[in-house]
């Protein structure tokens, strides 16, 4: 055996995990070179102190168990003030575009037009709109880097609108025509979006970017979690079509590089990244 | 009752709403993710931090944890996740490197030792390798680092960093003696330190 295949072996040796052959192959490389040898007993000896700072004493604060509380005590209290002051209403761009009876309800949240009142914007051509309960139709569709929520019925269709995150109800109106409204998020982070049709029992569900990438490339949570950790580092929209929110997943895409390198690993954690026509990302279970 | 079934009772009651039990999963386990943040680390303020960050972590998601692994399991994932975030948090806003807010100075790691443990020039060898090692694991990737510290200092089973990484054994196996050869690598100046006789 070589020096250098014989190194890459100190571990193994150590660890005691080489087969019977490679064993004695090892050994006696070990035996004829006294350099080789030292070295693994050099490597060997690095090994047992690292070991033994296991036995390290460390002081632990006497405060830990404050700071812990205190931040979690800061952490539930924002959330309820979250809840309470309708704070992510104010993380959303006003684009008013449509009716002033529905943007009056749905006023910092989202804007929309509607057919055959005020002001009328094409949908421009959304593929992969789908049949949600006839006679009412509805998507996600992008355009020129904009998202929109498409809608048509044929008769008044109540549709509520909801963050997915924390229950909040963000606005709840009636289409009665066309519905084309942009979608934006001006919050930091990625948000998750629940488009419910009242004829419908399968709500529609997006994730879309916050203003700032941020570095979520590595973590663990839902599959929900995972869709917004994409969104933060690839700065991208996202629908989400999948059957258990609250798979718990792990990622780790520090390492991925491009869309479709990512497409790849996902595709190991049984999920589907597919890009639409439109150019709108879909998040799905891989079957 | 066993330490897993009584972690089970106040996980239920906490994924209720409990505050307390959740408390008392916090005391029950903040020594243990403080000393693996530490050991990662070297830095007492930013351990507490990524403590507190990860107990927040795992209040938030407890609904969702079904008891998949151990919860000791699940929170040593958690602080390795909030460990790496925020190294590349900081490498990525381009703040003060930990490496120089490590505390790896010989004087702290001498306290370290009982009165009955070595003589003072084994001590010191001892002191000395511990640096070295200390000061090679920062130049290796987080990771690496992550694994290393808990196999060899935590003293977890390849099982228990399978579990806690989510990853397969087999994989656990190469990754570290990857790292060790990493390590081994990165002391390559300064093996002397471990030559026997």
């Amino acid at each position: 055996m070589k020096p250098d295949k014989a190194r890459e072996l100190f571990s193994d040796y150590l660890e005691n995990s080489l087969d019977a052959g490679l064993k004695q192959a090892f050994e006696r490389a070990l035996q004829g070179d006294p350099q080789l040898n030292a070295e693994y007993e050099s490597f060997a000896s690095m090994i047992t102190s690292f070991d033994t700072m296991r036995d390290e004493e460390i002081a632990v604060p006497t405060d830990l168990h404050e700071t812990i509380s205190r931040r979690l005590d800061k952490h539930v209290w924002d959330e309820k003030q979250t809840a309470k002051s309708g704070g992510f209403f104010k993380n959303w761009r006003m684009t008013l575009l449509g009716s002033a009876a529905v943007v009056a309800i749905f006023a910092t949240v989202i804007a929309f037009t509607q057919n055959g009142k005020d002001t009328v914007r094409e949908a421009g051509t959304i593929p992969g709109i789908r049949k949600v309960d006839s006679p009412t139709t509805a998507d996600f569709g992008v355009k020129d880097g904009q998202v929109f929520l498409s809608a048509k019925s044929a008769k008044p269709t109540a549709v509520e609108v909801t963050n997915i995150e924390n229950g909040e109800q963000l606005g709840e109106f009636n289409v009665n025509g066309t519905l084309n409204s942009p979608l934006s998020n001006d919050s930091e982070n990625a948000k998750l979006l629940q488009v419910k049709f009242s004829e419908e029992s399968e709500p529609l569900l997006i994730v879309l970017p916050g203003k700032t990438q941020l570095d979520a490339a590595a973590g663990e949570g839902s599959v929900l979690e995972l869709a917004k950790a994409i969104s933060d580092t690839y700065r991208t929209p996202m629908i989400i079509r999948l059957k258990d929110r609250n798979a718990m997943v792990n990622w780790d895409f520090t390492e991925v590089g491009d869309v479709t390198e990512l497409a790849s690993y996902l595709q190991g954690m049984n999920l589907s990244y597919s890009l639409r026509e439109d150019n709108l990302v879909v998040l799905s279970d891989n079957n | 009752m066993t330490q897993a079934s009584d972690d089970q009772l106040l996980i239920e009651r906490a994924q209720e709403g409990d505050r307390a039990a959740f408390d008392t999963l916090v005391s029950r386990y903040e020594d243990r993710a403080y000393k693996y943040a530490y050991r990662l680390t070297r830095n007492q303020d930013l351990a507490a931090d990524i403590v507190a960050d990860s107990f927040i972590r795992v209040y938030r998601a407890l609904k969702n944890f079904r008891g998949q692994s151990a919860f000791s399991t699940w929170l040593y994932r958690i602080v390795t996740n909030c460990f790496l975030d925020r190294r590349k948090r900081n490498k990525e806003q381009g703040n003060v490197s930990m490496d120089e807010q490590m505390e790896v100075s010989t004087g702290t790691i001498s306290r370290q030792y009982e009165d009955d443990g070595p003589g003072p020039d084994e001590l010191a060898e001892r002191n000395a390798r511990e640096s070295a090692i200390q000061g090679a694991l920062e130049h290796l990737p987080d990771y690496q680092k992550a694994m290393l510290i808990m196999y060899h200092v935590e003293a977890k089973s390849y099982e228990d960093i399978a579990a806690t990484l989510d990853l397969p054994i087999g994989t656990v196996k190469s990754r570290l003696n990857r790292a060790r050869v990493a390590l081994r690598d990165q002391l390559d100046s300064q093996m002397e330190l471990f030559q026997i006789g």
